[in-house]
């Protein structure tokens, strides 16, 4: 069996977590009043919206529930759809080794999705859901003296996992996609671009500087 | 071409003119293989090849024109180098190593040879837009170029009758063509034969209009410069998110002034940028 590189099995290590946290907590609201005691409790997930452990009919618990955030569904979809296919492409293909360039070019959309929707919901989940709705980022307390409550607001695993997933993803992706852009942008590159390119590479020589200190050595009759 | 070969030309005479006088043979054979490099560079790019590995893994001069030679007679079946000059750059090559540059005269005189040798190949530039017209106008092939509207259909169901005996025509001139270019490499034959394996793999798969070569990303131009930066991808990874984060906390801080408390938090994530953007830096200087 072939070893993975590095690389891909970070990238493979970041999808699995991508996928994991769309099933954890992704927020938590939590309200205790001057007792220190738990008077609601909230958790946020992509699929369930808000969810509680308190019984239902609970009022005051009720009375603190979170408006929903509607994600939409499809989003939440395409994104397990996306990390099946990277799954997929990270462990089958090494863009390294790879022999047909337009698969590879194809594959590259992959990823590009990839780094989209993890930014979505990295980045624009907070923007977007959470501070329209007074869900503070990524973690505060807020104390009511008029009610005499505590107010938790915290980001859950979920999105702790989501982060680390991007940061492992993060660098195969963009690796993938860079190198095709490259590839892609060479297969027409001007003639003038290879003569640079060509200069860049070739080791430069000198030849007036070596003949001017031959000429010296004869001049002074150093022939050692 | 990249540079005045005459120039060039002139200025090695009263070099070697030079050293010949000095007898510091060592100047001579550096040079040599410094121009010898940097020719086969050219050619083997304009190819479309990667360049040689020169960091780590030192390929050497020879080494890097059997790499060429490998790729284009596993596709077209024709020799860029002829295995003479390949030997004989061997040869001088592995002395020069050992020898730290002191190598005999003659083999300098060798070097110098196959150096003029080389620049007269005739380098097709494969980046250079290839239509395919004019091509095959005075040949018997001059049919697969004729493409009007509404024949393509009708071509399509009588293609299958003429498709063995196009395979044939083609492959006869593929061996012409294949003849001619271990003779002498120019530029019109050798597009012609990527040409024509375009049209042979067409022909007997569907209609794609694609080359397709063998060989591998590691083998272009451009997968050099790639390698050894998904480090740097990881630290630019963290130092994006960080700005982020960092951003979407400042923004929350403008909208609800009660989060200020947050101000320590964004600190923290524009510290890490902070600390990724000189780690990036340092990495770069080390490379």
């Amino acid at each position: 069996m072939k070893t993975l590189s590095y690389p891909r099995l970070a990238l493979l290590a970041g999808v699995t977590l991508l996928f994991v946290s769309l099933f954890l907590e992704w927020y938590s609201f939590q309200v205790v009043d001057i007792n220190n005691e738990l008077i609601a409790s909230w958790s946020f997930n992509l699929f369930f919206e808000w969810t509680t452990d308190f019984p239902r009919g609970a009022t005051v618990n009720e009375d603190y529930r979170p408006l929903n955030l509607n994600v939409p569904f499809y989003i939440n979809i395409l994104f397990i759809v996306i990390l099946i296919f990277a799954v997929g492409v990270g462990t089958i293909q090494d863009i390294n080794v790879s022999k047909n360039f337009s698969n590879t070019r194809n594959y590259s959309y992959i990823f590009a999705f990839l780094l989209v929707l993890t930014f979505f919901y990295v980045v624009l989940f907070p923007s977007i859901y959470l501070y329209p709705n007074e869900l503070y980022y990524p973690v505060l307390t807020n104390f009511d003296s008029d009610l005499n409550i505590s107010m938790y607001y915290s980001i859950g695993i979920g999105y702790i996992l989501q982060l680390f997933g991007f940061i492992l993803v993060f660098p195969y992706s963009l690796y993938y996609l860079l190198t095709v852009t490259a590839l892609e942008r060479n297969r027409q590159i001007p003639e003038i671009q290879i003569q640079k390119i060509i200069q860049d590479i070739q080791e430069p020589i000198d030849l007036d500087e070596f003949i001017a200190e031959e000429e010296l050595k004869i001049k002074k009759g150093d022939y050692s | 071409m990249t540079m005045n070969y005459q120039v060039f030309d002139l200025k090695l005479k009263r070099l070697i003119q030079a050293c010949k006088e000095t007898g510091n043979y060592k100047k001579l054979a550096v040079v040599g293989f410094i121009s010898t490099s940097n020719l086969v560079d050219e050619i083997a790019l304009k190819l479309g090849m990667r360049p040689r590995y020169r960091e780590k893994s030192e390929e050497l001069l020879f080494e890097y024109m059997t790499a060429v030679n490998d790729i284009f007679e596993k596709n077209l079946q024709i020799q860029i180098f002829n295995n003479e000059t390949i030997n004989t750059i061997k040869e001088i090559e592995l002395l020069f190593l050992r020898n730290r540059g002191d190598i005999p005269y003659k083999h300098i005189k060798k070097l110098i040879f196959v150096y003029y040798e080389l620049r007269k190949i005739e380098v097709p530039n494969l980046y250079k837009g290839m239509t395919g017209e004019d091509y095959f106008e005075s040949s018997n092939l001059y049919m697969l170029n004729v493409d009007p509207r509404g024949m393509r259909q009708k071509r399509d169901t009588n293609s299958s009758k003429f498709k063995p005996m196009l395979l044939h025509k083609i492959k006869e001139q593929e061996r012409l063509l294949q003849n001619n270019l271990n003779k002498k490499l120019d530029q019109m034959n050798i597009e012609r034969a990527i040409f024509l394996k375009n049209i042979k793999k067409s022909l007997k798969e569907s209609n794609k209009n694609r080359i397709t070569f063998q060989g591998t990303l590691k083998d272009n131009m451009d997968f050099g410069k790639s390698q050894n930066i998904l480090i740097k991808y990881f630290l630019f990874g963290i130092a994006f998110i960080s700005l982020c984060l960092g951003g979407l906390i400042a923004v929350e801080m403008f909208l609800y002034p009660n989060t200020m408390v947050l101000s320590n938090l964004l600190l923290i994530f524009f510290g890490i940028v902070i600390i990724m953007i000189f780690s990036y830096k340092s990495l770069n200087k080390k490379r």
